[in-house]
């Protein structure tokens, strides 16, 4: 189920950013390096849920692609640190919102919480130790990439 | 059908200013006459906004804190003044249960990510639908 949800991570994150940020993947060849460069310039985002099944989602992204993300979602080259954090939470909040559907238990359904950004000094993998980790899903783009991680409670 | 929608004053109710934006920014780009575009942070901000402005279509995010869109799309249809004013819920939510239920309440449902086609579509489909009630 994991491999299926990774697939399904990077599918709805794709889409997410074609259409929101007009961005597209990188081809393999086309990835510079190791494409990991992820100090503390990065922005990460968590989302969490609950319901028909508990879990989070958090977006690490490169200074580069939070940068675009703003700009091309805002359509404004001077985005402020509020407005590019706000831009990383609008990407997780519709990439996490596509995929707990995959979560659904008949008529019980999973709800997002509204997504936030995760201070530098924090792990913000730690509180949901205990849960099924999928991840993390490398996402390249001709604008930067992303490190997605999902995490969930089998019920 | 363009001079049915002339100038209409748009309300978008999201919790974050980002997206409430980036909805402002796409309608603009999908050629609508558009009058004023109020902005509200929750359900409860937005139904006060609704008392004060001539709204003609309302945008509505569905997990706001304070009151959320679920709450104010139920109060708008009990109240007489807001039975028919056109809105377009825009979730990344698309649970078929919550979407009907949205679609009895008189609704429309966008799902995120959307392209400006896709806004552009649903907010014209709405508002025919207004105009032919």
């Amino acid at each position: 189920m994991n491999n299926d949800l990774k697939e399904i991570i990077y599918e709805s994150a794709i889409r997410t950013f074609e259409m929101m940020c007009y961005m597209f993947p990188l081809d393999e060849d086309e990835i510079a390096g190791d494409g990991h460069d992820m100090d503390e310039s990065c922005m990460t985002a968590l989302v969490t849920f609950d319901g028909a099944s508990d879990g989070g989602m958090v977006i690490r992204s490169n200074a580069d692609l939070v940068d675009a993300i703003a700009v091309n979602m805002l359509g404004s080259d001077d985005a402020t640190t509020d407005q590019k954090q706000g831009a990383l939470c609008e990407i997780a909040n519709i990439v996490c919102g596509n995929i707990i559907p995959h979560f659904s238990d008949g008529e019980k359904i999973s709800y997002i919480r509204p997504p936030g950004i995760v201070g530098a000094a924090e792990d913000p993998h730690a509180r949901f130790h205990g849960m099924e980790k999928v991840g993390p899903v490398h996402v390249h783009l001709d604008e930067g990439h992303a490190d997605i991680v999902l995490f969930y409670l089998k019920k | 059908m363009d001079e049915l929608m002339a100038k209409i004053n748009v309300l978008i109710v999201d919790d974050c200013s980002v997206t409430r934006e980036v909805i402002a920014r796409t309608l603009r780009m999908t050629g609508l006459e558009l009058g004023s575009i109020y902005e509200a942070p929750d359900g409860k901000k937005g139904l006060e906004m609704l008392d004060l402005q001539p709204v003609h279509l309302l945008f509505l995010d569905i997990n706001m804190p304070v009151m959320d869109g679920r709450e104010m799309l139920r109060r708008i249809r009990s109240h007489q003044n807001g039975s028919q004013i056109p809105i377009l819920i825009i979730s990344s939510e698309s649970n078929r249960r919550q979407i009907r239920h949205f679609e009895d309440l008189n609704a429309g449902f966008v799902h995120k990510p959307f392209t400006v086609e896709q806004l552009a579509g649903a907010v014209r489909k709405l508002t025919e639908a207004s105009h032919e009630q």
